[in-house]
């Protein structure tokens, strides 16, 4: 088990003091809200992609505890604005050579360049580690009006991150192509196709690793597990 | 149980053991499988139903036709859509259809497949609608898993049965040597010391070589024990100067020789050289004995040369040779003459050698045989030449013979055989068995009927060479050992019976004695066979085949007439005797001659060595059996022994 608030034990009188410290530290981090995201999980899964993943973490960990105080439409916002800052939209093919690619969280980052999926799945993935419920979130595929500059719309496939507050209708909706977090109503140019979340990935199976070849059956399997090795989840 | 049987066992359970491991380990693998398939069918099915659901705007009827067609047309057992405040809007439930061949009830609750249920949101636009919950019929799985189980329990039963087989197999192929090892240890309990053939497995290696080992160092104890033993023999019974037979011995021979009278005869020289105490003083005693040793020795290379030959030495310049055989004496005599002229110290003229010789010996005194023969000494001595003597009348007579045969093969016949019985008795004079020879009874010539108290049974001795010679033996032995069968089982006595050497040498004869003594089983118990020293020129695998045979039934096993060649008493051990009985020529005078005495004792030692009782046969005088008792013999028979048992 880690424990990052611990301070170091071993220098102390005793292990028997060590060891009660531990415990201490043990049932204060048990007794605190539960944090979902594990820093050292994450540091190191970002240090395993390299550098640029290792510079991009520290603001992400910044993030995340921030995060922890705000309710859930400041998150959602300051989620929303981290991303869509940091990454610049770029196709599967230009970023990783592969017609479709669902990036990690912190592929994403390491490549400051992602698509639509990219941004909603850093963005889901951060608001999970930041202790949002899953049933309030939803990966929607969307069917998008586009306008590229000086030609008539095209629709387009497109996914966008979708916010459904428990009592409301009408959920929020975090975008790349609107830097804003809006309602659906003001999103006319998105017509919903499909929603998905975390159901029926059987989270019962504790034992899921990224390296599980069950876990490669689907991309959305596949990404969810790698949220879990980078931490997020 | 033996090592074999608990080896045997413990690799049978260990190779159940890992084949029901391995059956276990592949089921639950198995399981797990199809748990995965059903979970991932069910959230596919979910996802796609949910993905369809999702374009129908909410409609309530059409949300329900379309999952009802997806339901229908697929293979799965619920659905339920739930709305988010969990109020059903749509439910179906298909049971379990009624299979045919499946997997069993048992099986099926045994092995339970639980799979998650596949699960999915619907929505309409942006407003969700429910979610949506799907599962599959589990039958087929469990049916699909009961057939590999099944399939798989086969094939591991298979290579169970190909284990075993070959576990069998090769634990026949360690069997053997180890049987043998046994078998060699058995024999030492019992004191038949074999050697055994090395296996190659180390551990039974070091056992058998060992206990060849031993074998071997008690061979050699035994080899040289018997070497002293003949040593002591050779002081006893043989002159010291020339090696030949002293009289007493010799004499004792042609008695034996004499008791026969249906043989066919044999012929005896005598030897004397003149003037032996003018030579010797003459020449000196260390040339003398020279020129006696010479003579002695073409006297023994004839006594070895010619079977049933032998010389002795009678006084001190007699000598005698014994020819078996009617019809050579002249001849031999004339030979053995001009073999002795060409010896160097008669050549040189000193010494003069007579020799007369009587032919055609049969069924008379000794003291008669010699008178005859030394008569024609006297006539040699005055003619410088040989002189032999045919035993006027009393020669060889192949008619008479003919008659001897006529009679034992009509008395065998015609069951006209008893047995005599003679006891044999240990020192307190308790029996250790009757030694039965067979009597057969000939019939009464015609002018007998005027001596009606005319004994016709006739004693062995009488008759048994003729039956040798016309093949009866095996016969013989038969009849005594039927008789002696009988008789114990009347009176529970035990009995002691020959078995010639011939018959040994008859093919089936040994399977037909074992059959004898299988049909009485207690009386075989009772009995004693026994074997003259010499059988063991048969067969030694014939004789081991044999006593094992036989000694399997409770037959005790003994040696006859032994002592002539101790040596030759080592064999015995392979073969697996009980007793040995001394030849009464070697116990004769114990009470009055310390030679007697001292080569008797240490046959005595020898035969308890080897841990077999030592009895003497032909025991006459009381002094003599009070001496064999001192000298620490096991049990004696002879007159002695009979006429102390009368009493």
């Amino acid at each position: 088990m880690s424990l990052p608030q611990s301070a170091p034990a071993t220098s102390g009188r005793g292990i028997r003091r060590a060891a009660g410290r531990a415990v201490l530290a043990w049932l204060l981090l048990a007794a605190a809200p539960l944090q979902a995201w594990d820093s050292d999980t994450m540091a190191a899964a970002a240090q395993r992609l390299g550098s640029p993943a290792e510079a991009a973490v520290q603001p992400l960990q910044a993030l995340l505890r921030a995060l922890a105080a705000m309710d859930d439409t400041a998150r959602l916002h300051a989620v929303n604005r981290f991303f869509n800052e940091r990454i610049a939209f770029a196709t599967d093919p230009a970023v990783w050579g592969a017609e479709d690619h669902w990036a990690s969280p912190l592929e994403t980052l390491s490549k400051g360049r992602g698509d639509c999926e990219d941004y909603a799945i850093a963005k889901y993935a951060s608001l999970l580690a930041a202790g949002m419920a899953p049933m309030h979130l939803r990966l929607v595929y969307v069917r998008a009006m586009v306008s590229p500059p000086g030609q008539p719309p095209v629709a387009q496939p497109h996914m966008v991150l979708a916010y459904q507050a428990p009592a409301d209708n009408e959920p929020l909706i975090l975008d790349n192509l609107r830097a804003e977090v809006l309602p659906a109503s003001a999103r006319p140019d998105l017509s919903p196709v499909f929603s998905f979340g975390s159901e029926g990935l059987w989270h019962g199976n504790g034992n899921a690793r990224a390296g599980d070849p069950l876990q490669r059956l689907s991309r959305w399997r596949e990404v969810w597990a790698k949220m879990r090795a980078e931490g997020f989840v | 149980m033996t090592m074999m049987g608990r080896i045997g066992w413990l690799l049978a359970a260990v190779v159940l053991l890992s084949l029901l491991g391995g059956l276990w380990i592949h089921t639950l693998t198995a399981r797990d499988a199809l748990q995965l398939q059903l979970a991932l069918r069910n959230q596919d099915a979910a996802t796609a139903l949910a993905l369809s659901l999702s374009q129908q705007g909410g409609d309530a009827a059409a949300i329900e036709t379309v999952a009802a067609a997806q339901f229908e047309l697929g293979a799965y057992s619920s659905l339920l859509l739930t709305a988010p405040d969990g109020q059903v809007l749509l439910q179906r439930d298909r049971p379990a259809p009624a299979r045919v061949a499946a997997a069993p009830g048992w099986f099926t609750r045994a092995l339970p497949l639980s799979a998650a249920a596949g699960e999915a949101r619907v929505g309409d636009g942006w407003r969700p609608l429910g979610t949506l919950r799907i599962e599959s019929q589990q039958a087929w799985a469990h049916d699909a898993l009961w057939a590999a189980v099944s399939r798989t329990a086969a094939l591991l039963a298979a290579l169970g049965v190909a284990a075993m087989v070959l576990s069998v197999a090769a634990l026949r192929g360690w069997q053997r040597p180890l049987d043998a090892t046994v078998r060699q240890a058995r024999a030492l309990e019992e004191g038949r010391f074999t050697l055994a053939d090395e296996p190659s497995m180390p551990e039974l290696r070091t056992v058998t070589r060992s206990m060849n080992a031993m074998v071997r160092r008690l061979r050699d104890m035994f080899d040289a024990q018997a070497a002293q033993v003949a040593l002591l023999q050779r002081q006893a019974q043989t002159d010291s100067v020339t090696g030949l037979m002293q009289r007493r011995l010799f004499v004792a021979r042609l008695e034996g020789l004499l008791d026969e009278p249906a043989g066919p005869g044999f012929g005896l020289l005598l030897l004397r050289v003149a003037r032996l105490e003018e030579v010797n003083h003459e020449m000196g005693f260390a040339a003398t004995d020279r020129l006696l040793a010479a003579l002695a020795e073409v006297l023994q290379a004839y006594g070895e040369r010619v079977s049933g030959a032998f010389a002795g030495r009678l006084n001190g310049s007699d000598f005698a040779l014994v020819l078996p055989a009617v019809g050579v004496a002249a001849e031999t005599a004339t030979s053995l003459s001009q073999a002795l002229a060409q010896a160097p110290l008669a050549r040189a003229g000193a010494v003069r050698l007579a020799i007369g010789g009587a032919d055609g010996l049969r069924a008379m005194p000794v003291s008669e045989a010699l008178a005859l023969a030394d008569a024609a000494l006297a006539e040699a001595e005055v003619a410088s030449q040989p002189v032999v003597h045919g035993a006027s009348g009393r020669g060889s007579d192949p008619a008479g013979a003919r008659a001897w045969r006529a009679q034992i093969a009509a008395a065998l016949q015609g069951g006209r055989t008893r047995l005599a019985e003679f006891p044999v008795v240990d020192r307190d004079g308790r029996l250790l068995h009757l030694e039965c020879p067979l009597r057969v009874q000939f019939e009464a010539p015609d002018h007998s009927e005027a001596q009606p108290s005319v004994n016709l049974w006739r004693p062995a001795r009488q008759w048994l060479a003729q039956a040798a010679r016309s093949q009866l033996l095996p016969r013989v032995d038969l009849a005594a050992l039927e008789l002696a069968l009988a008789a114990s089982a009347a009176d529970a006595q035990p009995r002691g019976v020959h078995i010639a050497e011939a018959s040994m040498a008859e093919p089936g004869f040994v399977a037909r004695v074992h059959e004898r003594l299988a049909a009485q089983p207690a009386a075989a118990r009772l009995l004693s066979l026994e074997w003259v020293e010499g059988a063991r020129r048969v067969d030694g695998v014939a004789l081991r085949d044999a006593a094992a045979s036989w000694k399997g039934l409770g037959v005790r096993l003994g040696v006859e007439h032994a002592g002539a060649t101790p040596q030759a008493l080592a064999a015995w051990q392979a073969v697996g005797i009980d007793y040995v009985k001394i030849d009464a020529r070697h116990v004769k005078g114990a009470a009055d001659d310390e030679a007697v005495r001292a080569y008797a004792s240490s046959l005595v030692a020898l035969v308890h060595g080897l841990g077999w009782s030592a009895l003497a046969e032909g025991v006459e005088d009381p002094r003599d059996l009070e001496a064999l008792w001192a000298l620490g013999f096991d049990g004696a028979t002879g007159r002695a022994v009979s006429a102390q048992a009368r009493r």
